[in-house]
This record gives C-alpha cells, sequence and structure tokens, in this order.
C-alpha cells in the first residue's frame, strides 16, 4: 500500500534533516583536522626555518652556499604562510577567528605592503603607485594584521595577474560613515562577469592556466572571509582586456596616538617581549596605552575593571601590571590588594598607577604605597616607556622573594 | 641577555619529544651564553631535575608518555628540586597555559616562537632568582 503524501513528505524532511546534520558534522570535522594537521606541520617548519637562519648567520659561509641557504629559509617560509593560511580558513569557517581592532597607523601600514612588492614589480617592469586621500587619519582603530594580511593578498594577486602597466593602491576614508577604503587597481587581463563571483569562493582559480601562477588560491576566499568578520566587505569590479579594481572597506573609527619621537632608544632595551596588562575602564586610555607599547614589541592584554583585571591576573602570567586608579565597581587600588592577598602568577610582580589624580609632575607616593611606581594621564609616551623599563629593571634585579609557585 | 653582573652562565633543562625543536632552542640558548642539558620525555625530564639541579627549565606540553603537566605536578611534591618553568603550548591553546601555571609554571611560550621572544622570555624566568652559585656545577651541561 503506498505511503499518504503526508506521511512521504514527513519522511522526505526527516532524511533531509538527517543529511544536514551530518553535513555540518562532517564541515565541523573537516575544520578540526586542518587546524590539527597545520599544528603539526607548524612544528618542524619551525625547525626548518630556525635552522636555515643558524646557518644564515654564520660568518664561514661561502656565497653558494648562503644563496642555497636562504632558498631554503625562503621556502620554508612560504610554506609557513600557506599553513597559515589553511588554518585561517579552518577558523573562519567554524566561525573562531579573533578580530582585534586597535589604534593603527593605516597609511603606513598599506604604504609597507606594497613596498614589500617592489622587487617582483620591478622584475616585470610593472608600476606600483600609492595613493592616499587627505581625508585619511593617520590613525584608525582596525585589525592591523589582518587588514596587512587582506592587502598582502589583493595586491599580491594584482602583481601576480598583471603583466604590463601598474598595481595601484588607493586609500580613501568616509569621515561620516567612519569606514576606511583600500582599492587595488590593477591592469591585467581583467575577469569575466560569470566568474567574477567565484573568484571569493575555496580553490578556484580562474582557469588551469592561471593556477601556474602559484599560491594556494585561498588569498582572496580568507580576504572575503575576514574582511566580513571585521564588518566589512570587498567588492569587484573589472573590464576584461582592461584589469581589475578590488575595492576593501572596513568600519574604522579615528585614533588618536601620540606618535613616539626616538623609538629606537628603547628597543633592545628590557621592552621586548615583555608581557603587560593594562587595567582601565575607559577604552581610549587602553588603547593608547597598547598603541604605544606594542611599537616595542610589547604584548598588551587588556581588562576594563578591577574584577576582570584580579581575574586575569589570577589566571595568567605578566611582567607588569598598569593600575587605573578610579574604576566602578573594584577601584585600583582594591584590585592591587586582592592581587598581592592571593597566592597567583602575578602576586609579586609590579603593578604601576595609571593615574589622573595629580595635577602636577609627582604624585604623592605615600598615597601610593602598594605601588611600584606611576603613569600619568594624559599619557606622555616617553614618560610612560621610562617607568615601565624602571619598574622592570628594579623588579629583575631586587625582586621582592616570590612565594609564586609554593604558594599553589 | 643576562646581566652583566652575574658572570656564571645559567643553566637550563630544555625539554621536548621533538629533537629537532630540543636542538634549535639549545643552540639559540648556548648562543645567548646559557648553558644546556636536553631531555627527551618527562621521566628523562625529572631525572635530570633531581641530578643536574639545573637553574631554569623549558618543557613542552604535549610529550608522550609523560607529558609536560605530570612533570610539573611531579615537581609539587615536597623536596623536589623545582627551577622557574616556562611551558611551551600549541598556539590557540589558552586552556594549556591557564592549566599550567596553576600547577606552577612561571611563563609560556606558544610555538612557532621567534628567537627575540624565546631570549627575552627565558632572560626573564631569572627573575628574582639569587646569583648562581658556580661552584657546585654538575656536569653534563654544554657550553660553547
Amino acid at each position: 500500500m503506498p505511503a499518504s503524501p503526508t506521511a512521504e513528505i514527513r519522511a522526505l524532511k526527516k532524511q533531509l534533516r538527517a543529511a544536514l546534520v551530518r553535513a555540518d558534522q562532517a564541515a565541523e570535522a573537516k575544520a578540526e583536522f586542518l587546524a590539527n594537521m597545520s599544528h603539526e606541520i607548524r612544528t618542524p617548519l619551525t625547525a626548518v626555518i630556525g635552522f636555515a637562519g643558524l646557518l644564515a648567520e654564520r660568518p664561514d659561509l661561502d656565497e653558494t652556499a648562503g644563496r642555497y641557504v636562504a632558498r631554503i629559509g625562503g621556502a620554508g617560509r612560504a610554506l609557513l604562510a600557506i599553513v597559515n593560511d589553511v588554518l585561517d580558513f579552518s577558523q573562519l569557517e567554524a566561525g573562531r577567528i579573533a578580530i582585534a581592532p586597535r589604534a593603527t597607523a593605516v597609511i603606513d601600514a598599506a604604504r609597507e605592503v606594497l613596498d614589500l612588492f617592489a622587487l617582483p614589480a620591478a622584475e616585470k617592469s610593472i608600476a606600483l603607485r600609492f595613493e592616499a586621500a587627505l581625508a585619511v587619519p593617520s590613525h584608525v582603530t582596525v585589525d592591523a594584521d589582518r587588514l596587512r594580511q587582506i592587502l598582502l593578498a589583493l595586491v599580491g594577486n594584482a602583481v601576480k595577474f598583471t603583466t604590463c602597466g601598474a598595481v595601484t593602491l588607493r586609500l580613501g576614508y568616509d569621515a561620516a560613515a567612519e569606514r576606511l577604503s583600500a582599492e587595488v587597481i590593477d591592469t591585467g587581463p581583467g575577469i569575466a562577469a560569470h566568474q567574477r563571483a567565484r573568484v571569493f569562493q575555496l580553490f578556484s582559480q580562474i582557469d588551469a592556466s592561471t593556477t601556474r601562477k602559484g599560491g594556494t588560491g585561498m588569498g582572496l576566499a580568507i580576504s572575503g572571509g575576514l574582511a566580513t568578520a571585521m564588518g566589512g566587505r570587498i567588492t569587484l569590479s573589472s573590464r576584461l582586456g582592461r584589469g581589475s579594481t578590488f575595492r576593501l572597506e572596513l568600519p574604522a573609527p579615528p585614533a588618536e596616538v601620540a606618535v613616539i619621537a626616538a623609538p629606537g632608544a628603547w628597543t633592545d632595551d628590557v621592552l621586548i617581549g615583555l608581557r603587560v596588562l593594562v587595567v582601565d575602564d575607559n577604552a581610549a586610555n587602553r588603547e593608547v596605552a597598547r598603541a604605544i607599547l606594542e611599537q616595542f614589541d610589547v604584548e598588551v592584554s587588556e581588562a576594563a575593571d578591577g574584577l576582570d583585571a584580579v581575574e586575569l591576573a589570577l589566571r595568567l602570567p605578566f611582567d607588569l601590571i598598569l593600575m587605573d586608579m578610579r574604576m566602578p565597581g573594584l577601584d585600583g587600588r582594591s584590585a592591587v590588594r586582592e592581587i598581592r592577598r592571593r597566592p597567583g602568577p602575578n602576586q609579586a610582580m609590579p603593578i604601576l598607577a595609571f593615574s589622573a589624580d595629580n595635577v602636577g609632575d609627582v604624585p604623592d607616593m605615600d598615597d601610593l604605597s602598594e605601588f611600584q611606581g606611576w603613569v600619568l594621564k594624559p599619557i606622555q609616551p616617553l614618560a610612560m616607556l621610562a617607568a615601565i623599563s624602571q619598574a622592570v629593571a628594579d623588579d629583575a634585579a631586587f625582586a621582592m622573594e616570590a612565594p609564586i609557585a609554593a604558594a599553589l | 641577555m643576562q646581566p652583566l653582573f652575574d658572570l656564571a652562565p645559567r643553566r637550563i633543562l630544555v625539554v621536548d619529544d621533538d629533537d629537532s625543536i630540543v636542538d634549535l632552542i639549545s643552540t639559540r640558548l648556548i648562543i645567548g651564553g646559557y648553558k644546556v642539558a636536553t631531555a627527551n620525555d618527562g621521566f628523562e625530564a625529572l631525572r635530570y631535575l633531581k641530578d643536574l639541579r639545573p637553574e631554569a627549565m623549558i618543557l613542552d606540553i604535549n610529550m608522550p608518555g609523560l607529558d609536560g603537566f605530570g612533570v610539573l605536578e611531579h615537581m609539587r611534591k615536597p623536596d623536589t628540586h623545582a627551577p622557574p618553568t616556562l611551558v611551551l603550548t600549541a598556539r590557540h591553546n589558552a586552556g594549556d597555559v591557564e592549566r599550567a601555571i596553576r600547577l606552577g609554571a612561571r611563563d609560556y611560550l606558544a610555538k612557532p616562537f621567534d628567537d627575540r621572544m624565546l631570549l627575552a622570555r627565558v632572560s626573564r624566568l631569572f627573575r628574582g632568582a639569587a646569583t648562581a652559585a658556580a661552584a657546585a656545577l654538575p656536569g653534563d651541561f654544554k657550553d660553547i
């Protein structure tokens, strides 16, 4: 006896749901597999690149050997870039990519990307041009690493596929919408209308002849995904035989940052690789501190209030904490007492008062006895760097007896 | 990276099951002026902790047999030599870092790391340590 139409539809729906669940599971498994694989490949690659670097530094290397070593290092880094692409893609697909906007000197960042292609462009006799509209602020708040990654992919593609003419990188800014635009304009072969939608899909280089140009074919797919994750988008306009324009648009509010006069002075000092926790309820203050410190390769973490700060300080080790005094909830002084009282990785680490309370140059130190120094707001970059360097150097030489691991 | 007033080279135990990583880290450390001993698994690490009494340890978390967590747990037992330890973890694994810190690790570094970061973090391991007692220097540490 044939099933009734409703029963048949019900059965089909059930099958469909089961198929969807299986497809989701397969996608999840694939992302997981790719993440694991890229980690496994990365470890031996670290050795390849690291040893090539060690070898390249040897003074007794002859010219040929030097060239071979440079090749090994270069190929290792190229392979690492591919592995990173795979990892990025799997993270994007699983919705796990982290976007970290911060104050960025966007014109410099874009120009640096373009400069990376000076050599390949010169070899092909194509011109590289850079244009920035006057409206582009000196600093905007955007994830600089991801922006750089997208521009690298767009400019890299343009240079790869253009055989004569020029590649132009043009920055623009819509102040009302607080959106940054970056157009990469080439005079390459162009992309036919029916193929335009496909260029942002994974593993789709336009035809067999273009795949010979190398690359994973993931660059544009990843760039598109990153732009979306950052709240923006990439659009493409093109004419066959005339060239293509890729237009990236991103939300990027203007940021104010003090530029430090002489960065060279501190770099090989105690600051490199330092881990600093910046605690302030005002996001702008955290951003300014981060922007300055990151110029010196300091690794910055942030907490927006006292409770957050205590919680983070109990979990992860920092070399120094910059602690705002006045915060809603748990104030700076109480947060410091809590960090000192409870056994944790930062119980004996230097903490600087991050304070706007004092009008003069020097706050009343009787009032700051729990702290190992201070940084005044508004931040003066050199004073902040000096205070941090000083506190870390003092700490390394005369550290308090640290009850760290034993007390746990 | 070591302070100038401290003339005796610091002795560091490097533990990783991957020989190439052990070799890479030791080479960097030796060039940086440290003395290095190496181990390929957790059990070997425990033996060297006892016999060589290193002043710091670089410890991989993911190892077959006794892993890095196991070594850290063992170091919490009384009368065990427990020098400041930097753990090596996979990128994107904050959970491992926090667990290692709870178990007493002093610091962490995600693989792959660059040389400057490695040397910067290693020099910070000696924060607060008294100057090395150079006299009672056990053997088995490679020098330049």
